[in-house]
């Protein structure tokens, strides 16, 4: 075999484990970038999930949970779960719609890029974003002294919500496989919104919609911190079943999503 | 066979280790079962395991399926290789022979052994049970796959030669084949090919449902559901391998094939819990019938996931395949020993069954190594004796070098193409994108791809970058599958349709893409190389069109490719920037680069090229260099000005066209001297007389006029 041959055969092989690392670390930097550059989406997901819960549960629902701290951890664990979800729903299922609409995906796909780098870098950043939503609303809740819990149980409450993006990165990742760039986020909508009313996450629901409540992913997240709370009052199904839910979900997100990727690109 | 065939014959062989693998962590757990009277197994362990239990019953839904799936694609592969006479031989040496050796060696241990773990449960030996030794009676042991393997074989080639006899025409087996193609790219098959399966297992009067198929290990009579559930296996792998395109189809489905598997599964584990007695009725009906879905979700899950993932070659994989036989062929006594051994120890399960695996590979890994790899038992069970150690993960598969032509004769390897398509067809749906096309790019060239829109362009270069699989033909990059990451390190890529993300600065898209490479170009290398160092570090989006491109161009250079493919590369580019990136490019090819350049712009293909091919209609029409493409049609411009009409002129032979613009007369002509001869004779008038050689631009649109 010729030197020129030998050369053209040579390959680099495999890439080591610091090569991978540093590919997942830039891809992950890349996109935070991305959405900090994208003020359109960043504000609002960041922002209106703590005016909202300023407006409402300080303001107009104030005295009610002057009267019964259990109302204060019932809303905070509400519009925490909307702080959580919408960066992980909005921002991915509208970057992932856009970059597959721009192409984006199938010249990664080309290049030598690691499987996945771009799902673990989207999935980082929904889980961050998540919790820079929920920071603020955990230090307003504190310190107007709405949230009547010990540390120990909000630490709790808070790890258990920020783990609990992934199912919402998930919904984002299939929404965003799914339907075109600019439609994304309006479907996303049309996913999410009803799931919040009706799973019972922002008010108690009658007895007779309570079998409908399963269905909704925010239902089983907001059990979930429930439990992570020890709040008994609003604990409706067992901490094994919430669980099993929120898990069950995230798997069938992104089942789809996988699937359809892989079928359409 | 090509190198596409024999990589997914790697996957394949991998699922089959995996499952004979499988069993041995099965029989490795089944001394942990929760509620087992004592002499079903060799040992019943102090510290049973549900877990355990449900882990074994998950791996035993699915497992022998699998295998016996794999065992009928490769009968047929064998039986297509060595003729029936052939298959024969081999099928005698490698699965009759062993099975009429080892039995005789393993029972008696194997008893031993269940007796001393007995007696060591009891307190006491257990009685000897009236024993009559009948073919009924006979037992096989684990053995009994060897057995049931034979059988099928039997019924295979008989059902072979009725089937060859009655369908000479060979129009049911297309049908066959299109529609188990069909059945395995949507999720059909999962659901029909337990159904003769689920009829069986509903037959069985005492079923319990842990036992899913009852294992035939105490009969030399074939029994009903065995025969039924693994004969439907055996025969799906056999239609598998005679249909084209339904390796393609498992290898797509694979995550949903797994995903109904493990639904179907979970169910199965629920009601195995509430009932482990079947009693007739809906429970039984539905149970059985998704016993077969989770049968068949898992196995055309599990495959298709091999040939996704592990289609490539590796050395550590080919060596556990090869091993595999013998392990599971040895593993019964060796692991029951364990089992019995450490059965009293007053520890967890979640210790003692990881040291019951760990000792019995060890034990079963060293005795294949030093045992059987070197010795004849080596060469009766795999085909082959190695000589010396295992081969190191350098040595390369043996069927991909060296690269061979379609006739079989070596390849020089000095002018060896870096890609090729060879024999390519991609159809979408009733399109014909690609038709039987051949391209070939040589080491250090410029190859510049030509053809009107919609002539397959886009679709042969999708195919060399790993988008898209060929329904026909073999595709290669760096002499690998461009599927293949470690290959595609070689590559370097601009698309047309491509928009970068635009919040982005050109600096962090070059810094995001070098860090897919294994060697990349410092960055502010690429930046100087592409020419775009003015701009940077300006988000993308708020760059000019041609700036785009550029900032494309650069992100395609910066992992050094070996070959690069660049797509329309100077749409939108003005003429400043154009010459900017052509001379880029040339330096490029100067470093040893070879470039595959699709393009609209003739005159950059007559710029840069090497070679021309020119694609219409999904084939190549024509390919050589620029020279040879307007040699092809040997043509040249005549203008001058005259007082003769283009319709007098163009009825002269030779002329093919002739037509007067502004003042001036314009033949296109094959013979141009002569034309020139009788223009000059019929008028002396004749003034600014010029000829020329036709341009690329000429030769291609009377190229593509032809094929048309």
């Amino acid at each position: 075999m010729s030197a020129q041959a030998l050369k053209n055969y040579t390959i680099a092989g495999t890439p080591s484990t610091n090569q991978l690392l540093r590919a997942y670390l830039e891809e992950t930097r890349c996109e935070a970038l991305r959405l900090v550059r994208n003020p359109g989406l960043a504000f609002p997901v960041l922002i209106m999930p703590v005016a909202l819960y300023a407006l409402f549960a300080l303001l107009i629902a104030g005295e009610a949970i002057d009267k019964d701290p259990g109302i204060g951890v019932f809303m905070f664990s509400a519009f925490s779960v909307m702080g959580i979800s919408m960066p992980a729903l909005f921002g991915l299922s509208s970057s992932l719609a856009m970059e597959r609409e721009m192409g984006l995906m199938r010249l990664k796909r080309a290049q030598p890029a690691p499987t996945g780098s771009w799902l673990v870098a989207k999935i980082v950043c929904g889980v961050v974003f998540g919790a820079l939503a929920l920071l603020p609303m955990i230090v307003l809740a504190t310190a107007t002294g709405k949230l009547a819990l010990d540390g120990a149980a909000i630490t709790r409450m808070s790890l258990t919500l920020i783990a609990c993006s992934i199912p919402f990165c998930a919904l984002g990742l299939m929404m965003g496989s799914l339907v075109k760039g600019s439609a994304a986020p309006g479907y996303a909508n049309l996913v999410y919104l009803p799931g919040c009313y009706l799973s019972g996450m922002f008010f108690p629901l009658p007895q007779s919609m309570h079998w409908q409540r399963p269905i909704w992913p925010q239902f089983h997240v907001n059990q979930l911190a429930m439990h992570a709370a020890g709040v008994e009052k609003f604990q409706f199904e067992p901490v094994f079943m919430a669980g099993a839910g929120a898990l069950g979900f995230t798997v069938l997100f992104s089942a789809v999503a996988i699937w359809r990727l892989a079928q359409k690109g | 066979m090509n190198t596409s065939d024999s990589q997914r014959l790697h996957a394949l062989d991998a699922v089959r280790g995996f499952a004979l693998l499988l069993g041995v962590a099965f029989h490795a757990a089944l001394s942990f079962m929760p509620g087992w009277p004592p002499g079903i197994w060799a040992m019943n362990d102090h510290s049973p395991s549900a877990f355990l239990s449900d882990a074994a019953f998950v791996t035993h839904v699915f497992r022998m399926s699998l295998f016996f799936f794999i065992a009928g694609f490769f009968a047929r592969l064998l039986h297509q290789k060595l003729g029936t006479a052939g298959f024969w031989k081999n099928r005698l040496l490698r699965i009759a022979v062993p099975l009429l050796i080892f039995w005789p060696l393993l029972f008696p241990l194997i008893g031993y052994i269940w007796v001393t773990g007995i007696t060591k449960v009891l307190g006491a030996p257990p009685p000897m049970p009236d024993f009559k030794l009948t073919p009924a009676t006979f037992p096989l042991a684990h053995l009994w796959f060897l057995y049931q393997l034979l059988v099928l074989y039997v019924g295979a080639m008989a059902v072979r030669a009725v089937v060859d006899r009655l369908d000479g025409a060979q129009k049911l087996r297309g049908l066959i084949d299109r529609a188990v193609e069909f059945s395995v790219r949507n999720p059909v098959a999962v659901f029909l090919l337990g159904i003769p399966l689920a009829f069986a297992l509903l037959a069985i009067p005492m079923w319990f449902y842990w036992t899913g198929i009852p294992t035939p290990e105490h009969s030399l009579i074939p029994q009903v559901p065995a025969t039924v559930g693994y004969g439907t296996a055996f025969v799906f792998g056999w239609l598998v391998h005679r249909s084209r395109g339904a390796l393609e189809g498992i290898t797509r489905s694979w995550l949903l094939h797994l995903v109904i598997g493990v639904i179907a599964t979970a169910w199965l584990l629920h009601v195995v819990k509430v009932s482990p007695m079947a009693q007739p009725g809906m429970l039984k009906n539905s149970f059985a019938f998704a016993f077969g879905v989770a049968a068949w979700g898992w196995t055309l899950g599990l495959t298709g996931a091999a040939l996704r993932f592990l289609s490539g070659y590796s050395a550590a994989r080919r060596y556990v395949a090869d091993a595999s036989y013998w392990i599971y062929l040895a593993h019964l006594p060796v692991v029951a020993a364990i089992q019995v051994w450490v059965g009293h120890w007053p520890l967890h399960w979640g210790l003692k069954y990881p040291f019951i695996l760990v000792t019995s590979f060890a034990i079963l890994f060293a005795s294949y190594h030093w045992l059987v790899r070197p010795t004849v038992i080596g060469q009766l069970l795999n085909g082959r004796r190695h000589r010396g150690a295992a081969p190191s993960p350098a040595t390369p598969p043996p069927q991909s070098t060296p690269p061979r032509g379609p006739d079989g004769s070596d390849r020089g390897h000095g002018d060896a193409p870096v890609a090729e398509l060879r024999g390519i067809t991609k159809k979408f749906g009733a399109v014909t994108a690609l038709n039987g096309i051949d391209i070939q790019v040589r080491s250090g060239e410029l190859l510049a791809v030509l053809g009107p829109n919609g002539a397959g362009k886009s679709t042969a270069i999708s195919l060399w970058l790993g988008l898209a699989d060929a329904d026909a033909g073999e595709v290669t990059l760096l002499g690998g599958s461009p599927r293949d990451v470690a290959h595609r390190q070689g590559l370097g890529v601009m698309m047309q349709d491509v928009e970068l993300p635009k919040e982005l600065s050109a600096r962090e898209q070059i810094r995001l893409a070098s860090s897919y490479y294994s060697d990349p170009l410092p960055l502010e290398e690429t930046i100087r190389r592409a020419g775009i160092a003015a701009f940077a570090d300006k988000t993308y989006g708020k760059l000019s069109g041609g700036q785009k491109r550029l900032a494309q161009f650069a992100v395609a250079i910066c992992g050094q490719p070996r070959v690069l493919f660049l797509d329309e590369p100077t749409v939108g580019l003005d003429v400043q920037a154009r010459e900017a990136l052509w001379n880029s490019i040339r330096k490029l090819l100067a470093a040893g680069c070879s470039i595959v350049l699709t393009t609209h712009y003739l005159e950059e293909a007559e710029a840069l090229a090497n070679r021309v091919a020119v694609i219409t209609k999904g084939k190549v029409i024509a390919s050589g260099s620029v020279d040879d493409m307007r040699a092809l049609v040997a043509r040249r411009q005549i203008s001058c000005q005259s007082k003769l009409g283009a319709d007098e002129v163009s009825a002269w032979p030779g002329v093919i066209e002739a037509r007067i613009d502004r003042d001036r007369l314009r033949i296109t002509a094959t013979d141009a001297e002569d034309v020139v001869r009788r223009l000059l004779a019929a008028d002396p008038t004749v003034a600014r007389l010029e000829v020329r050689q036709a341009g690329l631009n000429e030769a291609f649109n009377e190229l593509t006029k032809e094929a048309a």
